[in-house]
């Protein structure tokens, strides 16, 4: 009896899995016959949305009390890991903004740059914009300050009418968290975020002069209006270069309006262009991997902003990545990156082990004499174990194929390209750009193999007259250097709506093209639209990979849909 | 008018409309097209070839997709369940953002939390122990009128009626050589007593009140590097009477037991002088992962108020802190041995004998579950870090096993295996920006589990000394 019961309970919890996962099947029905969509259409002109200005504490607690809880009792995610167990099925539905070739249009959230197209050192370690701060043709005009914070700071307004955010670094770590906060604001502007201008500058206090009718907040925390001897103190108060200029980072003002920060779940409610619940969109969620490539610890919703574009629409930034690079705006802590702020899993962990299962983050050290450094390395990063102060949903629902999405555009970034950047951020110490450049292509190289280990790295798929070719970025981008590499194919005849007609025998072949003539061949039923279907693998000496699927068009030489 | 010379009028008319539209057309496209990235990107080859332009066909509103039916089912009784949780995080939201706007959480901070400048006052919660549940306020103050002179103010209130005040300062505390100046009161409704001597029994538990002050001076100079000598002299006051509520659950001292002990009922008074060595390794008060405390003590009691003798207490107390592997675990282990040397001990009033009054020794008993002229005490502790908000030794907790075994006794020979007494347990030690800020314990003995919430260390309890408002009136 009890057998019979244990059969009919394990025969529902299937069919209740089938059922929550037959969602994601239903969602992915996209139609052959559509152009591949390369922009999203949310920049039509709307009213100017409310600011938004959230609760800091609360922020804390929903997003690592109430949010994470929420999530881990969700029985839809439950049994969609369930059925994880037996299919490729994933803990969450895959993102709702991707293109039929699984890749992310054009938006107001993000621009392909170096994921499609190649790009020069000059291109990436420029940035947004000129990449050079404040315009030095004449003083640069203060207009507003705080004393507030772990470090000082105040705005300026340059001669070509530009106003600018100018930050100094924590007490005892002059050039670390400026320089760091450029190399992530380039590499992230370089993948495609919308990010200010931001730039390392140096200055000597006789390049300021203050405006009128400059207001500060004093002590008592009234605001009353700020004298230049309230300037000479915020700098005095922090340190300076050898040679008396005092170092910082400027960040111009974005154009259009500041309405405050965008959330990482859910919609920007008075938004009509905000159609994509933002955990659902792709690069929120592939933002995971790039924040782990770049330690980029606090990615709470206050460090991103969404501004009011002169168009008529809203564009969201992601800004201040002065806790970057193992830097911190209160300084170093080994801790950052690899663990929440209360990071409930990881408290019963060392509860129950007795503290025996050593913390990796214990074992970093800073590379000695080299102060702009601080906890920067590559052996004890795991990409998936990437832990951001506050966890965040769009990172929880990051999903194999939206962390390949972001792995592919992060091994795009070669070497030289990461050099460059780090050579132009401003580093006073050559030796720090170095080493920094350094860890960053390692950890890069950790992110794209765990990624594409994860799902293969067959991209770039193109018709040529009967040859198919495409990338395998695992062998291009030097993931698998060793590995002995080759390719199986299977031709599959289809229609519109993606149901095989016919199916071929897998060809073989060490090289990343294959001659469809050889396939099979396969007839096509007289009034019905068919298309061609290829099931793709790759064995690197550990077995047949998962499928990459890859639908063509074949008389008109294109591909027009692809599934991973 | 020829067709030829209407063709070239039409001409001449249509034509630079047609290139004025053209033109309008093209700056209007250009104006409103949406999407082209500014660096150009639309006019460049990509890994997928040549990227459409934003046109309609291009162009797509995305939208999540409706969840599927099996989901809206799975998920259903999910929401009935959670409705409550909802509605409760709904109100939690709403009342964290008041607070939080209306400066509570500021205030909450400034009672509670690190002090930002060198004067603060914060909020104590103590429960557990013969005290019970008690608030108070730990006033200090880092720099009184110099950066060297330290001030610490402590009460407590307990609901049963107890009452500790304490003042410590400690002046000059840089220099090599400092002052102390140390002040109580402290009176205690629920004093235990069970008798004297390794052999008592819990059966014979009984209730008593006491009160002791407290007030006197000490100097502490450095001999050699972390080697300090203190030399104190205190006037010490203590007094014993019935329990404060005699019909209670509790029987009461006499009751119990037909003969009381000597000094019950009455108050000694008497000057105790002091003389104490401290050779302390550690860096800090907070978590000490190496090093260690010893401190050797003497200390004479001369008694002016009553009839006793005079009387010398001698204490050994051995700290030691042993880093264990790399993730900030800490051995903590102890040695602590105190004994009175007196002509006659039945003459010693019973309320200033040694016994496990604080929780610094046999964990897991009762607060004065035993009393002799003798105490000796083992103990280790185990501590690893749970939980650091940024590095080990600032805000953090951690969480410790223990296991302790000692016993009082009236003479050497009563030291042995019959008489030893065991306990373990653990708990957890919150670690404040400031160093040590408090432990939730559980002792289990043979006797059962005793639980309490302290804010006084265990270990390196005499760091810190009258600052940490112990009690100067009995000798321990």
């Amino acid at each position: 009896m009890d057998s019979v019961k244990r059969c009919f309970a394990r025969i529902m919890l299937m069919l209740l899995s089938g059922l929550v996962c037959m969602g994601s099947v239903s969602a992915a029905e996209l139609r052959l016959d559509r152009p591949v969509i390369w922009h999203e259409d949310d920049r039509r002109s709307v009213a100017r949305p409310e600011e938004r200005d959230p609760n800091l504490m609360w922020t804390m607690i929903n997003d690592s009390v109430m949010l994470p809880l929420s999530r881990h009792t969700d029985p839809v995610r439950m049994f969609r890991r369930l059925a994880g167990l037996f299919g490729d099925t994933e803990a969450v539905s895959p993102a709702a903004n991707v293109n039929s070739l699984d890749e992310l249009p054009n938006s107001t959230w993000f621009t392909n740059r170096i994921g499609l197209r190649p790009l020069t050192t000059d291109e990436v370690s420029r940035g947004p914009g000129s990449g050079l701060g404040p315009e030095r043709g004449a003083p640069w005009t203060v207009t507003s300050a705080k004393t507030q914070g772990v470090t000082p700071g105040f705005a300026v307004r340059d001669a070509a009418g530009f106003t600018f955010m100018i930050k100094f670094d924590p007490p005892g770590n002059l050039g670390m968290t400026s320089a760091a906060g450029v190399v992530s604001n380039r590499i992230l502007h370089a993948a495609g975020y919308n990010v200010p201008d931001d730039a390392v500058v140096t200055f000597r206090a006789e390049d300021l002069v203050l405006g009128a009718d400059v207001k500060i907040k004093g002590q008592d925390g009234r605001k009353r209006p700020m004298t230049q001897a309230d300037l000479d103190d915020i700098l005095d108060s922090v340190e300076r270069l050898p040679d008396g200029r005092h170092l910082a980072i400027s960040s111009r003002y974005i154009s259009g309006r500041p309405i405050g920060p965008f959330a990482y779940r859910g919609l920007r409610k008075d938004d009509p262009n905000d159609h994509v619940p933002h955990q659902h969109r792709r690069e929120l969620r592939g933002l995971y991997m790039f924040a782990a490539w770049i330690n980029h610890f606090d990615t709470k919703q206050h460090n991103s902003l969404d501004a009011f574009d002169p168009g008529g629409f809203v564009k969201h930034y992601l800004i201040d990545f002065a806790s970057t690079l193992g830097a911190g705006a209160n300084g170093p802590t080994p801790r950052y990156g690899y663990e929440c702020t209360l990071d409930l899993p990881i408290i019963f962990r060392r509860g129950l082990t007795l503290g025996f299962r050593e913390d990796p983050w214990r074992r970093l050290t800073r590379p000695g004499n080299l102060s702009e450094v601080g906890y920067w390395e590559s052996r004890e990063f795991e990409p998936f174990a990437f832990a951001p102060l506050q966890p965040n949903t769009a990172f929880a629902n990051c999903t194999n194929r939206d962390a390949y999405w972001a792995a592919k555009i992060i091994s795009a970034f070669t070497d030289l390209h990461l050099a460059a950047i780090c050579d132009n951020a401003g580093y006073q110490d050559p030796r720090a750009s170095v080493y920094m450049a350094r860890i960053l292509c390692e950890r890069r190289d950790k992110i794209a193999r765990a990624c594409f280990d994860r799902v293969p790295p067959l991209d770039f798929f193109r018709i040529s007259g009967t040859r198919l070719e495409f990338a395998d970025l695992g062998r291009e981008r030097g993931i698998y250097p060793t590995a002995e590499t080759r390719y199986r194919i299977r031709p599959v005849l289809v229609d519109v709506a993606r149901r095989p007609l016919l199916e071929g025998e897998w060809l073989r072949s060490t090289e990343t093209t294959f001659d469809l003539s050889l396939a099979p061949r396969v007839r096509t039923q007289a009034g019905v639209k068919s298309y061609l279907r290829l099931d793709l693998q790759v064995d690197r000496g550990a077995g047949w990979s998962r499928s990459v699927v890859v639908y063509c068009d074949t008389g008109a030489e294109r591909v027009v849909a692809l599934e991973r | 008018m020829t067709t030829t010379d209407k063709m070239l009028i039409l001409t001449l008319l249509i034509f630079p409309a047609i290139i004025l539209s053209t033109l309008m057309m093209l700056s209007s496209s250009s104006l409103a097209e949406p999407v082209a990235e500014r660096d150009g990107s639309e006019s460049r080859e990509t890994y997928w070839g040549h990227l459409p332009p934003p046109v309609d066909s291009t162009m797509a509103v995305y939208r999540k997709p409706p969840r599927s039916v099996g989901e809206e089912l799975v998920r259903l009784p999910w929401r009935v369940v959670g409705l409550p949780f909802k509605v409760s995080s709904g109100l939690l939201r709403h009342g964290i953002i008041y607070a939080d706007e209306h400066g509570s959480f500021k205030q909450l901070r400034r009672l509670i939390g690190p002090m930002t400048g060198p004067f603060g006052i914060k909020f104590r919660l103590v429960a557990g122990g013969v005290g019970g549940l008690g608030f108070g306020l730990d006033t200090r103050h880092h720099a009184l009128f110099d950066p060297g002179n330290e001030m610490r103010l402590l009460s407590k209130f307990s609901l049963n009626g107890s009452t500790a005040v304490a003042l410590g300062l400690h002046l000059n505390s840089r220099e090599s050589r400092s002052y102390l100046f140390s002040a109580g009161y402290n009176l205690l409704t629920a004093a235990h007593y069970y008798g004297r001597g390794a052999t008592t029994v819990a059966e014979d538990e009984s209730t008593y009140t006491r009160e002791l002050a407290w007030c006197g001076v000490g100097v502490n100079q450095t001999i050699l590097p972390r080697l300090t000598c203190g030399v104190s002299a205190y006037y010490s006051s203590a007094a014993t009477r019935g329990p404060r509520n005699p019909g209670g659950d509790d029987p009461a001292l006499a009751d119990v037991f037909a003969i009381t002990p000597t000094g019950y009922g009455e108050r000694t008074g008497g000057l105790i002088s002091r003389l104490v060595l401290v050779h302390d390794t550690t860096y800090d008060d907070g978590r000490p992962a190496s090093g260690g405390m010893r401190s050797l003590g003497l200390s004479h009691f001369h008694e002016t108020v009553g009839q006793g003798d005079d009387f010398i207490t001698i204490l050994a107390d051995v700290e030691q802190y042993y880093p264990v592997v790399k993730s900030g675990q800490t051995l903590a282990l102890r040695g602590f041995y105190q004994w009175i040397v007196a002509a006659d001990v039945d003459s010693i009033p019973f309320q200033r004998l040694l016994t496990n009054e604080t929780p610094y020794a046999l964990r897991g008993y009762r607060d004065f579950r035993w009393r002799d002229r003798g105490l000796a005490v083992l103990s280790a502790e185990y501590r690893w870090p749970l939980w650091a908000s940024t590095h080990a030794d600032k805000l953090g907790l951690d969480l410790y096993l223990f296991s302790e075994h000692g016993q009082v006794f009236a003479h050497w020979d009563e030291i042995n295996s019959g008489n030893l007494t065991h306990s373990y347990g653990g708990g957890l030690r919150l670690i404040g920006n400031g160093g040590f800020a408090g432990r939730l314990e559980i002792g289990r003995s043979g006797e059962g589990a005793v639980w309490r919430l302290q804010l006084n260390q265990t270990f390196q309890s005499a760091k810190g000394g009258v600052l940490n408002g112990f009690s100067q009136a009995v000798l321990r």
